[in-house]
């Protein structure tokens, strides 16, 4: 061991007993770092949480990371919402060559569900319940089974609208919904399930059997509005939609993308998915033969939110920044009290042959191991009350709602997040402490040896 | 007596076959459609009424609207602005070439919408304020004679002529002597009867009939209804501006 590396093990030595013979001082600078470490990183947790629920939750809800819906002009020109052509869709996905879990094909609408003199205004998704694994997967039923559901006629409604519409299982209701053509139309149906809450997103679906959504909106039974693709790697959304969207493009007029001059917008194309699209009278230069695919994605309905996300982020760091400014004026003052303290000490120190560098390691290197102490201490507790809040199993209907996956609070910290934090409260400690350890090290040991306070 | 018996039977049994006979009878309907349409329509003046819509629910208990309207038939225009409730005032549908349209006046924006929806939650649609398209719409597949209330009435069987109509199917109970409609139930794709409407009072004004009062009754929830009455009514000319989104926008401040 070099005689350099002796010192400084020495030094971290001296360093180490000085915060802990000071334990008051130790844990009040500590806990400030803490607290700020504490804040910012459950902020960050939690904002990402709020984008993996979110996302999670749209892909729950709709079936699929892809959406594509399409529209044909009906006889008098208006606008109706179907795909009438699905093997030019399968042909476009095939030769798109992107890999693909599932293919969910919907049709919903905005309906009125009527039990007794009570009535709902709902989304209601038709679904394949044997063919969509995935939904299965993630519908918690609290009642019914999905064999009973598989009867046609069947209806699965979440625990608060059964409740509210008052009715219990094997009980019949009636659904009320406008054709895709306009006409009124009602069916009997059957509640066969009552699920618990699918999704925070404030969107709560009702889901029938395909075949009797397609009959109450004038649909043919192997017809639907919405094919969601649930692909295999979820990163590759933007890429999987550009590559169907060219791929529909060579075999049939295609929507612009959203985010483009002509395309329909983002909001637009939600709409479509929820069955809200369509009804508008087209002009006839502006009508189109067949069907006109649109397709959308997970990342078009989530960009606002993460946006907004990222404003709540920068603007927590901003707070954060604060709060360690404040920290920092709190070790400058503190440690100008050790010097003052620790005068004499430093004189004897400096007398027995300790370099001012020496003394300004020892300042500096005090003060890094109270921050690092501090840090762990607030990373330790986020881990706890992320652990602690994650085991609650919440109910979808609270202001959580947004941030619940399967009635779970989601949180998701980056590691660079993690180490943003961490290198920041090290730099500015090292700055905080360096103006005092300066002065400390400056100090004439004979005159440091004579000063009493 | 037993001899009576059967006699009394036996001319039962013929009255009602001949009953039945003259109800069965066929009647030539050429031109029904047409002229129920024009009863009803203001070829060459405007129309502007106060309309009250009083609604009975028996979960929401009886709730009361009112809302200016203004048709131009001749022009398939129509505009209806909320007076009341005041928190929906301001509130409009425009239908126009371009489609029918919903203004909020809250957004400041106006949103397609479809003939076919509840006109203010009320048992009302959208498409009940349009003008009279029957002829247009249905054609007529069954006919009979019967009577309704103190009127010799035809009871016909309407079906849609195209998928763009609000009800597929309708049975309306029309006067034989004006082809007034008296009643008319609306039925849906899956031919469930969704509505019953009764018109009871009827008015003339510019040479066409308005009814003044209409009832209608949700089939589908027991004890729901809307009561529309027209007062103010009016044919006198409107100007070209009100059937516009500009006017709409402006009289919704």
């Amino acid at each position: 061991m070099s005689a350099k590396q002796g010192n400084r093990k020495q030094w971290l030595r001296v360093a180490w007993r000085n915060i802990t013979r000071q334990k008051k001082r130790t844990l009040l600078l500590g806990g400030a770092i803490g607290f700020a470490v504490l804040i910012i990183t459950l902020v960050n947790a939690y904002t990402g949480g709020l984008v993996v629920a979110i996302r999670e939750n749209f892909t729950q809800t709709f079936g699929g990371h892809v959406y594509v819906s399409g529209s044909v002009v009906s006889e008098s020109g208006r606008e109706v919402e179907i795909i009438q052509e699905p093997q030019v869709l399968d042909e476009a996905v095939d030769a798109a060559g992107i890999e693909v879990r599932e293919i969910n094909y919907r049709s919903g609408s905005l309906a009125t569900l009527i039990y007794t003199s009570n009535e709902v205004l709902q989304i209601v998704d038709g679904v394949n319940f044997e063919r969509e694994e995935r939904f299965r997967e993630v519908t918690r039923l609290v009642e019914g089974s999905w064999e009973e559901l598989s009867q046609p006629g069947s209806i699965l409604l979440p625990v608060s609208l059964a409740e509210q519409l008052g009715i219990t299982l094997g009980e019949q209701l009636i659904l009320s919904v406008n054709t895709i053509t306009g006409q009124r139309n009602v069916i009997d149906l059957t509640l066969r399930g009552v699920a618990a809450e699918v999704a925070g997103l404030g969107i709560t679906s009702a889901y029938v059997q395909l075949a009797d959504m397609n009959r109450a909106l004038g649909l043919e039974p192997g017809e639907y509005q919405t094919a969601n693709l649930y692909l295999n790697d979820a990163s590759q959304i933007d890429r999987a939609t550009e590559a169907v969207r060219a791929a529909l493009g060579e075999r049939a007029p295609v929507e612009p993308p959203p985010d483009e001059g002509d395309g329909a917008g983002p909001m637009a194309m939600m709409a479509r998915i929820f069955g809200g699209g369509g009804g508008e009278d087209i002009e006839e230069t502006d009508r189109w033969q067949g069907t006109r695919f649109a397709l959308s994605n997970l990342n078009d309905a989530t960009e606002q939110l993460e946006s907004v996300i990222g404003t709540v982020n920068a603007v927590a760091f901003g707070i954060f920044v604060v709060l360690l400014v404040i920290t920092a004026v709190g070790i400058t003052n503190s440690y100008r009290m050790v010097m003052i303290e620790r005068t004499q000490e430093i004189g004897t120190m400096r007398s027995i042959g300790v370099t001012q560098s020496g003394i300004r390691w020892i300042f500096s290197l005090e003060a890094i191991l109270v921050a690092l102490v501090g840090t762990l201490a607030g990373l330790a507790f986020s881990g706890v009350i992320i652990g602690v809040l994650s085991a609650i199993q919440w109910s979808a209907g609270t202001a959580l709602g947004a941030f619940l996956v399967q009635g779970r609070l989601q949180a998701d910290l980056a590691l660079a997040d993690i180490t943003i934090s961490v290198v920041a409260i090290l730099l500015m400690t090292l700055w905080a402490v360096s103006s005092p350890a300066k002065q400390a090290a400056r100090l004439e040991p004979a005159q440091a040896l004579r000063t009493t306070y | 007596m037993k001899d009576m018996l059967k006699r009394g039977m036996l001319v039962m049994g013929i009255t009602l076959i001949a009953a039945g006979a003259a109800g069965a009878q066929s009647i030539d309907t050429t031109g029904f459609l047409e002229q129920m349409d024009e009863n009803l329509l203001l070829e060459d003046t405007d129309f502007s009424a106060v309309t009250t819509f009083v609604s009975e629910d028996p979960e929401d208990g009886v709730d009361r609207q009112k809302a200016r309207m203004f048709r131009r038939d001749r022009d398939g225009a129509f505009v209806v602005l909320i007076l009341e409730p005041q928190a929906n005032r301001g509130q409009g549908y425009l239908q126009v070439e371009d489609g029918l349209w919903f203004y909020d006046p809250e957004s400041r924006s106006f949103s397609f919408t479809d003939a076919s929806e509840s006109f203010q939650g009320t048992d009302a649609r959208v498409s009940d304020f349009g003008s009279a398209s029957l002829s247009e719409d249905y054609e007529i597949v069954g006919a009979e004679q019967g009577r309704l209330g103190d009127f010799d009435v035809y009871v016909l069987d309407l079906e849609a002529t195209n998928s763009e109509v609000t009800y597929p199917s309708r049975r309306v109970w029309v006067t034989q002597e004006q082809l007034l409609t008296l009643k008319s139930e609306d039925y849906s794709v899956t031919d469930r009867l969704l509505r019953t409407s009764y018109f009871p009072n009827y008015t003339r004004i510019a040479g066409a009939y308005m009814a003044t009062r209409v009832i209608l009754e949700d089939e589908l929830v027991e004890g729901r209804k809307t009561t529309i009455t027209f007062e103010d009514i009016s044919a006198a000319d409107l100007p070209d501006n009100v059937f516009t989104k500009s006017y709409v926008e402006r009289v919704s401040r």
